[in-house]
């Protein structure tokens, strides 16, 4: 090929500028899957949380990040109603899921939970067997024993990576009779039974040791196609591996947790907005 | 350490461990006593046989009256005594109505079981004409076993950890499923030992039961009759039943027969072993159904 | 200095002369700057590594700083004992560049370092990169050097000094920039490069007039024309790390050198 047979200009390439290792399954609705607008909570006479407004994306991970007493999992609870619980705690300002507020008037709160997950910091498996676990849910809302059953069974447990060690006993074994790392993948495969859209994760592997850590990250990674997923984590390497939007909070003066910045992770991690970001994340706080 | 430090520290061991020993040391003697009073007149013509103005004769229907007694008392004080249970431990608030309600259980609780009986007379003997019967004798156990029971229940309920509860709702299950599948589950190693610490309550019972189930020695039982609103079936809780406790009572206040030692012994014996075989018993029982609902 | 220069009045009452209150001035706006600057809390560990990497660019920046006025030295007073000295000497600059790669890699795999000082550090390896480079070129000059030491100047030497000496303060000037992360200062030093360019123009022009003259001089011409291209590249490798300097601050990749 000579000098002449170049073209006068080359094609303009536009290039990405976050990995493409990191694909998302095109969202099946449009716009945020869950919204929180001025959303504040107070627990008696103390505000723990203010003026949060927040957008969470579905199918993708979105991570709270903050020092501790910030209020994240305050926050995240709100996302499920399991605030409610709380004697004494009263939130106000809207959350909504697709568009209805969750807080309305004639919104079961049983109901939410069974559209919005919640996994535990420490994994707290009932104490019958891991089928009775993972049936549990769907039991509760009335489905019977049979095929049907066993196949969501069998199914939630493949989602959380745990039916290849579980296939053979996990009829007549008990859920307490797991690991660390595997009693936590079957709250994940307990809570997916319910065939929830979004998942909250309160620390899920702060109880756990490195490597079932990172199986639980993997695990993360694989449900974000399918699910919407929001992740409270101290863990900051495990925020910037995991998530694909990072909100970090903190505690203003009136102890009260507030939102500071949230913003795509990459952009998070190699140039935030805000100083006090940078500082948090740099291990330089405070 | 220094010398003073591990002088001290061997001391209150020795002691604590003295102090432990000396309790079951203590245990074991009384049981040994009784055992051994009654040694010649433990046998099975005592122990099942009928009582008989002539001869030594047996407590078989005595024995058999207070098992009665205690599973039909039970049968209304566990239930009851649950429920009340769940109620205070998961549903009652802080406030006035929960405080009156503990002040009301640990009043009756106090009440001495004498005076329960005269109660008991009052009300259920002679106002629902009851007459003296196991029925009477029960409701009067059950007025101041229930506290108890509650109270027993509630505390095994309050400990099962507040995760299991938070993991069950976050499933987006109600409060009664949640009750109902995972805490009263766990709460079952706890209920038992409620109802065997109940149980020994009641089953060594005397003053509540003795205007209330009545004194009379039954002289057979025949236990074919199974007719229960006849007052002559075993089987009935309308006839009076005189429990092991109050026919030693009874037995040595009158002090007429020439058998009385060792019928008092014997029937005290037969007491201490029922009530050891029971909570015995009730342990593997309640581990049986730990292990069974709880699949470990 | 006149006395009708504007004068101030000391705290005693005496008058003061421009300068010192020039330089009061500076001083003063420097002490508000420390006091109003956002406090960066410490990471003792982090940035000491972050301390002694930076100092060791330095060190070796001032390293190419002296090969490459070496090497121009060596050209102009066709010196090739001078000259060998330099190719020589940069082996020791390859050294600290692999020396402080291996810091900063180090620093990277431990200390988990995310937005400003991991921008800092990936910035650090790349100038490091380039200034090993500039080290080569500088060498590579000093080779031209020794090649006509043995013959007479083919011209009296004005560009060629004057680029050397241009190449050597834009290396300088760059590394201060770096380290005060002043980006302003870096994209002046980058313009300054059109300076450079101006001349290795004007120095390839003359020589290919003296070279199509006479043929004996196109050996002498030949090298020197190397040696000016070199220097050349010398002040585009400077831009780069311009392009650093805009990176490390606002995490933009930009291009100075279009």
């Amino acid at each position: 090929m000579s000098v002449q047979d170049r073209p006068a200009t080359l094609p303009r390439v536009t290039l990405p500028n976050t990995f493409t290792a990191r694909p998302r399954a095109a969202p099946a609705i449009a716009g945020p899957k869950m919204q929180l607008s001025g959303v504040s909570v107070q627990y008696g006479t103390f505000r723990a949380v203010r003026d949060i407004n927040l957008t969470v994306l579905p199918q993708a991970v979105t991570a709270f990040i903050g020092p501790s007493g910030c209020g994240k999992s305050t926050i995240l609870r709100c996302l499920n109603r399991m605030n409610d619980l709380v004697p004494g705690a009263r939130v106000t300002g809207t959350v909504t899921l697709d568009d209805t507020d969750i807080y309305g008037r004639d919104v079961d709160p049983v109901d939410v939970r069974r559209h919005v997950g919640l996994i535990f910091q420490r994994p707290n498996p009932f104490p019958m067997t891991i089928y009775d676990n993972v049936a549990y849910g769907p039991r509760r809302r009335g489905m019977k024993g049979g095929p049907t059953l066993d196949a969501l069974v069998e199914r939630s447990l493949k989602q959380a990576a745990l039916w290849q060690e579980v296939q053979h006993d996990f009829r007549r074994k008990s859920g307490l009779a797991l690991s660390g790392g595997q009693q936590q993948r079957l709250c994940i495969a307990r809570a997916l039974a319910t065939e929830p859209e979004v998942l909250l994760m309160d620390e899920p592997a702060s109880a756990l040791d490195p490597i079932a850590t990172l199986r639980i990250e993997e695990l993360i990674a694989e449900l974000r196609r399918t699910y919407t997923i929001v992740i409270v984590t101290h863990n900051m390497q495990q925020a910037s591996r995991v998530s694909e939007r990072t909100a970090f909070f903190t505690m203003g003066e009136d102890r009260a947790g507030y939102l500071v910045e949230v913003g795509e992770t990459s952009q998070i991690f190699t140039n935030p907005n805000e100083r006090l970001t940078e500082d948090y994340i740099s291990g330089r706080f405070g | 350490m220094t010398l003073n430090t591990r002088i001290t520290d061997r001391l209150a061991t020795g002691v604590l461990w003295l102090l432990a020993a000396a309790v079951v040391v203590l245990l074991l003697t009384i049981i040994a006593h009784l055992l051994l009073a009654a040694a010649g007149t433990l046998n099975l013509s005592f122990v099942f046989g009928d009582p008989s103005d002539t001869s030594l004769g047996g407590v078989g229907p005595i024995l058999w009256n207070s098992f009665y007694m205690l599973v039909l008392t039970m049968l209304i004080t566990v239930p009851l005594g649950l429920l009340a249970g769940i109620y205070m431990a998961e549903y009652a608030g802080v406030g006035r109505l929960t405080n009156a309600i503990r002040f009301a259980q640990e009043t009756i609780g106090a009440v001495p079981s004498i005076v329960v009986g005269l109660f008991g007379l009052i009300l259920f003997v002679d106002a629902f004409h009851l007459g003296f019967s196991a029925l009477a004798g029960s409701l009067a156990l059950t007025i101041f076993n229930l506290p108890l029971m509650a109270r027993l229940a509630e505390q095994a309920i309050r400990a099962v950890p507040d995760d299991e509860r938070s993991g069950s709702l976050a499933l987006g299950s109600t409060k009664w499923q949640t009750i109902r599948h995972v805490v009263l589950p766990l709460a079952i190693p706890g209920l038992v030992t409620g109802i065997i610490v109940t149980s020994g309550r009641i089953f060594g019972e005397a003053a509540a039961l003795l205007f209330t189930a009545g004194l009379g020695t039954p002289d057979h039982y025949d236990f074919t009759n199974l007719n229960v609103l006849d007052p002559r079936s075993p089987w009935s809780p309308l006839r009076p039943a005189t429990t092991l406790a109050v026919y030693i009572w009874k037995t040595n206040s009158e002090g007429l027969g020439q058998f009385v030692t060792q019928i008092a012994d014997g029937a005290s014996a037969i007491l201490v072993i029922a009530v050891l075989i029971f909570n015995l018993g009730a342990r593997l029982l309640g581990r049986l159904l730990t292990r069974r609902l709880t699949a470990a | 200095m006149s006395r009708e220069d504007d004068v101030k009045d000391g705290p005693t009452g005496e008058p003061l002369t421009r300068q010192i209150s020039e330089i009061l001035d500076r001083a003063e706006s420097e002490l508000i700057r420390a006091a109003t600057a956002p406090r960066h809390p410490p990471r003792e560990a982090l940035d000491r590594e972050l301390r002694e990497i930076k100092d060791t660019v330095l060190r070796m920046g001032s390293m190419v700083e002296e090969a490459i006025r070496g090497a121009i030295d060596a050209l102009v007073r066709h010196d090739a004992a001078a000259a060998m000295a330099v190719i020589v000497g940069d082996a020791r600059i390859n050294d600290m560049q692999r020396r402080i790669s291996s810091l900063i890699t180090t620093s990277i795999a431990t200390q988990s370092p995310v937005a400003r000082d991991l921008r800092f550090l990936l910035s650090l390896d790349h100038v490091t990169y380039e200034l090993e480079r500039m080290g080569d070129h500088a060498g590579s000059v000093a080779k031209q050097a020794r090649k006509i030491a043995d013959q007479p100047p083919l011209k009296k030497y004005v560009d060629l000094p004057q680029m050397g000496e241009l190449a050597a303060r834009q290396v300088h000037g760059i590394l201060l920039a770096l380290v005060e992360v002043d980006v302003a200062a870096a994209r002046s030093v980058a313009a300054a490069d059109d300076e450079i360019d101006h001349l290795y123009h004007r120095t390839f022009d003359e020589v290919l007039d003296l070279m199509r003259a006479d043929p004996a001089n196109v050996d002498r011409g030949a090298r020197l024309l190397f040696a000016a291209h070199y220097l050349e590249r010398i002040g585009d490798r400077v831009t780069n790390i311009a392009e650093d300097v805009v990176f490390l601050s606002t995490g933009q990749i930009e291009d100075l050198n279009p």
